[in-house]
């Protein structure tokens, strides 16, 4: 089975379709693949079209069109541990 | 072997050489078909042979473990193999076939015995790896510099300069690859290109619409290798509109 994964990105409002996909062992790998990507993408890449890469999410469909997972990019920030007792 | 006759070769570094300089390389001189992926030298491994491009593009890639990017590309103005000139046998680099094509290749050891009966030939080969440090040390300018849109821009004027056609095969994973980046990320910038009208973009591959836009996105991120190769071979490596 081919577990193809399309890592479409959101931005403010308008939809950046993949057209390539990455190819995943199962489907519970998909949000550790989108949070490295976006790790790398917010920490080490420079877009002169994307003002902030807080404002993108991931909007990732498997090959049938389902949407499986969608993360915004401040995940990256993790969970905040703070402010609980 | 096939001994080409120089005038019909089409590798501009030996198209230039002097008549007797390409005759102490022609009897070892050997046609080889590039195929995309065919690894022309491997990291840390012997040098077999030099290669000269006829056409298509070899890129010299780092490959560090925790990903791949490409430090240099090469076509027919130049050859891949630079360490075997400067003596040395072997790289911590790969270069592999990015553009199928067709090349001359010569032993590392004839290439070596060459050089060392012919000082004119030693020193036409190492003006060529001075033009290829340059464009190496732009590589790093554009890495350290520019925008993702506009070392895209550059990388694929580079690649126009080193082909025959417009339309250019490949895949955005190749050039995540190529730009040490994530794929997403390029498929952000190549929407972005599509936008500005400079290339058509579709499924595995990106069509060049308008060099003159193309060279406005990159900026100045791209031409001062280029410049520099022309006045040093006086033989313009920039592609006509």
């Amino acid at each position: 089975m081919d577990l193809r994964y399309f890592m479409n990105i959101r931005y403010r409002g308008r939809l950046v379709p993949d057209s390539e996909g990455d190819e995943l062992p199962v489907e519970e790998a998909v949000r550790d693949h989108a949070l490295a990507i976006a790790r790398d993408l917010v920490f080490g890449t420079r877009m002169d079209a994307i003002r902030s890469w807080f404002d993108c999410s991931f909007e990732i469909t498997d090959k049938t069109g389902r949407v499986v997972l969608v993360l915004p990019f401040d995940a990256v920030l993790g969970e905040p541990d703070f402010g609980s007792a | 072997m096939s001994q080409a006759q120089q005038s019909t070769v089409r590798n501009r570094l030996l198209a230039s050489l002097s008549a007797g300089d390409y005759a102490l390389l022609r009897p070892h001189l050997e046609t080889v078909t590039l195929e995309v992926r065919d690894h022309l030298f491997r990291a840390d491994q012997k040098i077999a042979h030099v290669t000269f491009p006829e056409y298509g593009i070899a890129s010299i890639v780092a490959d560090t473990g925790e990903g791949r990017f490409e430090v240099g590309m090469v076509g027919s103005e130049g050859f891949a193999g630079t360490s075997v000139v400067l003596g040395i046998d072997r790289t911590p680099h790969t270069c592999l076939v990015q553009a199928t094509g067709e090349a001359i290749r010569i032993g590392s050891g004839e290439l070596q015995s060459a050089m060392d009966r012919s000082p004119t030939l030693r020193a036409h080969l190492l003006r060529f790896i001075h033009t290829f440090i340059v464009q190496v040390s732009q590589t790093a300018y554009a890495n350290a510099g520019y925008s993702l849109e506009e070392r895209l821009a550059r990388w694929l004027l580079m690649t126009h300069d080193r082909l025959e056609h417009d339309d250019m095969p490949i895949t955005h994973e190749f050039m995540s690859i190529m730009l040490g980046t994530r794929r997403p990320g390029v498929t952000l910038a190549v929407q972005m290109l599509e936008g500005t009208g400079a290339i058509r973009a579709s499924r595995g591959h990106i069509t060049i619409l308008d060099r003159d836009k193309l060279e406005h996105l990159a900026g100045q991120s791209y031409g001062f290798a280029e410049k520099e190769y022309s006045n040093v071979f006086a033989l313009p490596i920039k592609r006509g509109r």
